[in-house]
């Protein structure tokens, strides 16, 4: 077995903790996105065989798959820029954290706070609303929906994980993480598997996460959480699944036109803010909660 | 709450594939990690200091164990320190893949100073016209001390010092040599490892040391990779 997996896993010169995170968390993400193919093949197999395979939800599944060209494209550009940019930066921090692995774990562990938060201002922040509603416009709930990404999303991350780097931790340590946690991401977009008993208590599960992709009232902006369920249950934003979930926005978006998947909400805030009185009105429109009115458009409601 | 209506084959055929992914994970995650979780304990740098002197004050370098170790015995009242470290544990061994440094190289002699020799190598790597001779070199951290061709008669050793970088046409003042791929046992230091071998299964065929280095080459981290004979582990 030992033999098999040095052939599997890259054959490259691994001198040190960085090159090993660097290469592991890279060869880790790459077989995710293998056996997420399978997954996604079985649960295609499994609407099949009980009949609940439609067009609408065939054509659902290619538009969130066909979501990962522009994002392709903009994660290499970004992400280079990003191992250039943190690398630079890196060098300039006068404190530097311990480059070894409970150094390694602690940044894992922080960069999953970090996705929390994150997580949570993606859905919080309109502006940030405008990449993340990608992910969540489909109404179907398969391992497809975890592909199904905004080109700016990774502009986003990028961003968010600045502090780490500021702290004082080692860029590599960072990405490793990052992209270990986005891995993790591709399990849990299914409805194939049920509540998995104590293991809901702390990580996140399928069942939280298909909480979290609910349009329903009472799981509205619930279950932020990486890899960790913990931060909702701190924080106050976990919500248990008690019902299969409506997938989907909260003003469903049916198109499969992938222009349209990329920018729907684009339009509407272009749309919002063209009507918007004032600066103070456009920066609500642009740094509040999606679906954020002034006073006055509620009143006339 | 209960779940749409699944194939139940489907449905452990799903847990089944995701339960393999998770087994599969923790094999990469683990394939590597033994080497590294030891290289980051290595914070006492001055360990890394005592194998050179304990080179330099004996410079017997030799195939034969037992009489290596007589030599050692007579001069361990000289040693003023004695490198413990990487003789105490089992040998570890290393799979390591195959790939090319290339750097200066130079014919040192071992019955002379070989810090003073070594440090002479380091020097002249130090101001290699890197752009010049290793043309599109990327940036990098690590520096390989490449030991090969001894020979014992004239107590000599041919050391290459490079980054880790495969060019045709090179300039004649750099030169490449290829690391097989293979088992290796892991040390902190060559020269150190040869002084004191106990029982190790040595091949001294091609042994290399890694050093973690700023750009001043102000040094973070040391390994030895020594070539072993096959078979015996």
């Amino acid at each position: 077995m030992d033999e098999l997996m040095y052939y599997l896993v890259t054959p490259v010169n691994l001198a040190s903790i960085t090159d090993y995170l660097e290469y592991m968390s890279i060869d880790i993400y790459d077989w995710t996105l293998v056996f997420a193919l399978l997954f996604l093949i079985v649960e295609l197999t499994d609407d099949a065989l009980t009949r609940r395979f439609s067009g609408e939800r065939f054509f659902e599944t290619l538009s969130s798959l066909v979501t990962q060209i522009p994002f392709y494209f903009t994660e290499v550009v970004v992400f280079s820029a990003a191992v250039y940019g943190y690398f630079t930066i890196y060098e300039f921090i006068p404190w530097k954290m311990p480059v070894n692995t409970m150094g390694f774990l602690l940044v894992l562990l922080m960069a999953d706070f970090t996705y929390y938060v994150e997580h949570l201002c993606l859905h919080r922040v309109r502006l940030l609303w405008l990449a993340h509603s990608v992910h969540h416009s489909s109404g179907v709930m398969n391992t497809a929906t975890a592909f199904r990404f905004s080109l700016f999303d990774p502009v986003v991350s990028a961003t968010f994980h600045l502090p780490l780097l500021l702290l004082g931790f080692h860029p590599m340590f960072i990405f490793a993480a990052e992209i270990l946690i986005q891995a993790y991401q591709f399990w849990i977009h299914n409805e194939m598997i049920g509540k998995l008993g104590p293991l809901e208590w702390v990580m996140n599960t399928p069942s939280h996460h298909r909480v979290h992709h609910g349009s329903d009232k009472e799981y509205i902006d619930k279950n932020y959480g990486g890899i960790l369920i913990i931060w909702d249950r701190i924080f106050g934003t976990f919500a248990k699944e008690d019902k299969i979930p409506t997938y989907g926005l909260a003003t469903p978006m049916t198109s499969k036109n992938p222009i349209t998947v990329q920018f729907h909400e684009f339009y509407k805030i272009f749309r919002d803010i063209k009507n918007a009185k004032g600066v103070g009105e456009v920066m609500g429109y642009v740094l509040r909660p999606p679906g954020w009115q002034p006073e006055h458009k509620n009143m006339k409601e | 709450m209960s779940l749409p209506k699944h194939n139940p084959l489907l449905r452990v055929l799903y847990m089944s594939l995701v339960l393999f992914m998770f087994a599969f994970m923790m094999a990469v995650i683990r394939m590597y990690w033994p080497d590294d979780s030891q290289v980051s304990e290595y914070t006492d740098y001055s360990a890394y200091e005592s194998p050179l002197e304990t080179v330099k004050s004996n410079h017997a370098v030799t195939r034969d164990n037992k009489s290596l170790a007589d030599v050692h015995k007579t001069q361990k009242e000289k040693l003023p320190k004695v490198m413990t470290k990487s003789t105490a544990r089992q040998p570890e061994l290393f799979r390591r893949p195959r790939f090319t440094v290339t750097g200066i190289e130079r014919m040192l002699n071992l019955s002379a100073n070989m810090q003073v020799q070594l440090e002479g190598l380091w020097a002249d790597f130090y101001n290699l016209d890197t752009q010049q001779h290793l043309p599109g070199l990327s940036r990098s951290n690590k520096v390989y001390l490449v030991y090969k061709s001894y020979d014992h008669d004239s107590q000599s050793i041919e050391v290459l010092i490079g980054y880790q970088y495969a060019m045709q046409n090179l300039s004649s003042q750099v030169k490449s040599v290829e690391l097989p791929k293979g088992k290796y046992i892991k040390r902190d230091s060559v020269l150190a490892t040869w002084d004191n071998p106990q029982d190790l299964p040595l091949s001294y065929q091609l042994d290399y040391e890694v050093y973690e280095v700023d750009e001043y080459f102000n040094i973070s981290g040391q390994r030895a990779f020594l070539s072993t004979n096959k078979g015996a582990y």
